[in-house]
């Protein structure tokens, strides 16, 4: 009880541009769970769940809140839609950009030190960046959706577990370098 | 955290979460052929290629300092470290731990917000974006603090902290040792137009009972040889029997003030320079005036510290520096009690002449002793009482919660006024601390008493 205390004292006397990067996580927070509502999926409980998440991301951006909302909101998105490309993939992966995001941020610095504008502009250009290659992603695969054909079989998944593997061996290996 | 530990870039929450969807969303979508699921997790992948990619690796090192030595009561003070400037380092952070009686200077409009214990939070903190080429190679975190209470406060320990891209990867906090801040005790308002009693110097700004060099006008008189020719009363000279009259002055003398400061107890929790004072806050603001007053008419003085912790002595001496090194020992009072002390053993260096202040909040009886025995002595003697407070001049009544302990306090109050009683018998006044014009009479009347000693001898 008394550390959910002292995390609303700590949202109580954050400085107005902290409050406004926590906000940010629940701005994509609720940007995602629109977008799965749009999509189809989940239902009224799995929305207000995720709404609770967003608020508790708000409070607790240094903890595992965050990580627990992306699993949980990808997980949501597995099971309650139906696969294939959708339109509202984009604004449901730039939400749960803003949400990573905004804790990443929020978690870096004090929160009753105001941040240097610097800071905020270089931050949103650099997630501006990222959530443009999104959109390139979702176009891609919304191209890739009309023209599949679904012949190949096992092959792209095989040659993308490989990929994936590939690039843990890299970062394991960077890794013991350091 | 150990400080070993922290001292080193760690991957923080952030990048493991990142990780852990990753690594946890890609498999599920190859293997039931979800590309959506790519596309869900495509923004945190990019995030966690380029927080790997720019990985900050060298350590910086850091230099942690205060920007006074020492500051007055209320006054702002700025905690500094300079952190070297590392490649993929992107935000620098620094925190001072909640001290007593230091607290932040916020720089942007805040509220009070009171933490779980009901004390307010302290915006002791800073951020510095860490991108471009830094000033000297060095990156400077600037807090800005403020001491409310006389004494040397802590400042700190110091917390530093950074980030690299995308906040993956952090290096600290790392603590840094706590300073120490020399507050001086904020003088209160205090003046008085009543000369020093006896005093005995050869310069100074108090009239001697003596006739001799000075600007306090005596009498008028017929000239004599070696009398200065400036000091020819022309009006006088020229109206009466042709003789020559000069005037006469009083010699301007100084004295020696011994400021005696009571550091027994501590009564009462202080509220800082702009909360309700305890009694060893008057006491030291009360001395500091005493002691400031007296110096600025060119006066000596000598500071003693009357307590079992810190025997603090300053000689005699005269001067703003002087004065200075009198606040500076005045800051550095710790309150501890001891009542073995036999006062004639105790040697407070104050000849014949020599008025004292004794500063004190009249529990201890060690300092009823030594007044006792320094007006026996025949040195003037005036004891400043730091219990009554200085608003509505009573003493407060007890704070504790214990009924017990609220009547122990009240009988000792009592005993305090028989004390004060019997000592105000033995011829030495005790006068409440008040502020301008609290010693007035006191120093007149012992002024019209050594005069009246010196005309019976």
């Amino acid at each position: 009880m008394r550390d959910l205390v002292d995390l609303w004292v700590d949202v109580r006397s954050a400085s107005h541009d902290h409050l406004a990067v926590r906000l940010s996580s629940l701005a994509g927070a609720l940007l995602f769970t629109l977008a799965l509502a749009l999509a189809g999926g989940g239902n009224p409980a799995a929305w207000a769940l995720l709404t609770v998440f967003g608020g508790l991301v708000v409070l607790q951006p240094h903890t595992l809140m965050p990580g627990l909302f992306l699993v949980f909101a990808a997980a949501s998105w597995w099971a309650g839609v139906d696969g294939g490309w959708h339109w509202a993939l984009l604004p449901a992966a730039l939400g749960l950009l803003l949400v990573h995001v905004g804790a990443a941020l929020a978690a870096s610095v004090p929160a009753q030190a105001p941040l240097p504008a610097s800071v905020r502009r270089r931050w949103a250009v650099r997630t501006g960046v990222v959530a443009a290659v999104t959109t390139g992603v979702w176009g891609v695969a919304g191209l890739l959706q009309a023209v599949a054909t679904g012949e190949g079989g096992a092959v792209p998944g095989i040659v993308g577990l490989a990929l994936v593997a590939g690039c843990l061996v890299l970062y394991v290996q960077r890794l013991g370098r350091d | 955290m150990s400080t070993a530990r922290a001292d080193r870039w760690q991957a923080t929450p952030a990048l493991v979460r990142s990780l852990v969807l990753v690594l946890g969303a890609v498999p599920v979508a190859l293997l039931w052929r979800r590309p959506d699921l790519l596309v869900l997790v495509a923004p945190i992948a990019v995030v966690l290629v380029w927080s790997v990619v720019t990985r900050p690796r060298e350590l910086p090192t850091r230099t942690v300092g205060l920007s006074h030595a020492q500051v007055r009561e209320g006054e702002q003070a700025l905690a500094v470290a300079d952190v070297q400037a590392v490649a993929g380092a992107e935000i620098l952070a620094a925190a001072l731990s909640p001290a007593p009686y230091v607290e932040g200077v916020p720089t942007e409009r805040t509220r009070r917000v009171d933490d779980a214990d009901g004390l307010p939070v302290s915006h002791t903190s800073a951020v510095v974006d860490a991108q471009g080429p830094p000033a000297a190679g060095t990156w400077r975190l600037v807090v800005g603090v403020r001491a409310t209470r006389w004494g040397v406060r802590r400042v700190g320990p110091m917390q530093l902290a950074a980030v690299g891209a995308w906040g993956s990867y952090r290096w600290g906090p790392v603590s840094e040792a706590a300073l120490g801040l020399r507050t001086l005790p904020q003088p209160t308002v205090f003046d008085t137009r009543a000369p020093a009693p006896r005093p005995r110097g050869l310069v100074g700004t108090h009239r001697s009972a003596r006739p001799g060099e000075g600007t306090e006008f005596a009498t008028l008189r017929p000239f004599q040889v070696g009398d200065r020719l400036r000091r020819i009363h022309w009006p006088r000279s020229t109206r009466g029997d042709g003789q020559l009259y000069v005037t006469a002055s009083y010699a301007d003398q100084d004295t020696h003030v011994a400021v005696l400061v009571d550091a027994h107890y501590d009564l009462g929790s202080s509220g800082g320079v702009r909360g309700r004072p305890s009694s060893l806050d008057r006491s030291v603001r009360a001395a500091a005036a005493v002691a400031e007053h007296f110096l600025q008419q060119g006066d000596r003085v000598s500071l003693r510290v009357l307590s079992a912790r810190t025997p603090l002595t300053v000689p005699v001496g005269t001067g703003r520096r002087h004065g200075v090194r009198i606040l500076d020992t005045l800051c550095r009072i710790v309150p501890a009690a001891t009542e073995e002390t036999d006062p004639r053993r105790v040697h407070l260096g104050v000849d014949e002449g020599t008025l004292v202040v004794m500063v004190s909040a009249l529990v201890s009886p060690d300092a009823l002793v030594q007044a006792a025995v320094l007006a026996r002595r025949g040195l003037s003697v005036v004891v400043v009482d730091a219990l009554v407070d200085s608003q509505d001049g009573t003493v407060a009544p007890s704070a504790e919660r214990d009924a017990l302990a609220r009547a122990a306090w009240r009988i000792r109050m009592l005993e305090r006024d028989r004390e004060i009683r019997a000592i105000q018998a033995q011829g030495v006044p005790v006068v409440p601390w008040l502020g301008p014009g609290s010693l007035d009479v006191v120093l007149r009347r012992l002024g019209r008493r050594g005069r009246a000693a010196g005309r019976l001898s």
